[in-house]
């Protein structure tokens, strides 16, 4: 079983490579990559958030859709 | 004339600026089918005519364009437009169809106990990706294009 810490590293580099015009509205809130990738590095409610979306996105993607 | 159903539209910040032009295709879609529909933009979208539209109209469709929480569906400047255990009775009989931060949590369970007959909503927060250059035109929003498409689909 894959650990937190290596999901959230593979997640942070996702971030890194996101195109910098690209911002996540999200519960009332707009992010642009650098806050994105911050809320990710501070284990925030966010950051979690955005690492089970992140992970739920690539599963899906594994799966077929 | 009696309305089909109701949408409510605020656009008071760039989030729900998106659904506000997002839901022009809902209305576009009804206006080709003639279908009969009451919108309620910018400040119109109020608690004021909402419960009154509700009481007085009794649409069978709802949409809620807006911020919300789990017991809560906001409008114009977040001003609370059905809060559970206040006013969520207003939605018995009704489809409702809510783009609002987790209102299907708590809110949504509780209309539908209260007797709403369906409640399609989010139980988590409501999120979408967009181009930043593209912010202040949403409707040219190629990145934010597929959410849209989704959430319309619902409808």
């Amino acid at each position: 079983m894959v650990e937190y810490e290596e999901i959230k590293k593979l997640i942070l580099v996702r971030l890194e490579a996101m195109p910098s015009n690209i911002e996540i509205f999200l519960g009332g809130r707009s992010l642009n990559k650098e806050e994105l990738i911050e809320e990710v590095k501070k284990d925030t409610e966010l950051g979690k958030l955005i690492v089970e979306m992140q992970l739920k996105y690539l599963r899906q993607m594994k799966e077929g859709f | 004339m009696k309305s089909k159903f109701l949408i409510t539209r605020p656009r008071h910040d760039s989030i729900v600026n998106y659904l506000f032009y997002w839901s022009r295709e809902i209305i576009k879609f009804a206006e080709n089918k003639n279908i009969l529909f009451s919108d309620f933009r910018d400040k119109n979208a109020n608690r004021k005519n909402v419960e009154k539209f509700l009481n007085t109209q009794n649409p069978r469709l709802v949409i809620f364009n807006g911020h919300g929480d789990a017991k809560t569906i906001c409008g114009y400047n977040n001003e609370p437009l059905i809060v559970k255990d206040e006013n969520e009775e207003l939605l018995t009989l009704k489809i409702i169809y809510a783009i609002a931060c987790n209102a299907a949590k708590e809110l949504g369970e509780s209309a539908v106990e209260k007797g709403c007959d369906s409640f399609i909503g989010y139980e988590n927060r409501f999120g979408f990706a967009v181009d930043s250059t593209r912010i202040a035109t949403p409707q040219k929003d190629k990145i934010a294009e597929p959410f849209k498409k989704f959430s319309n689909t619902v409808v």
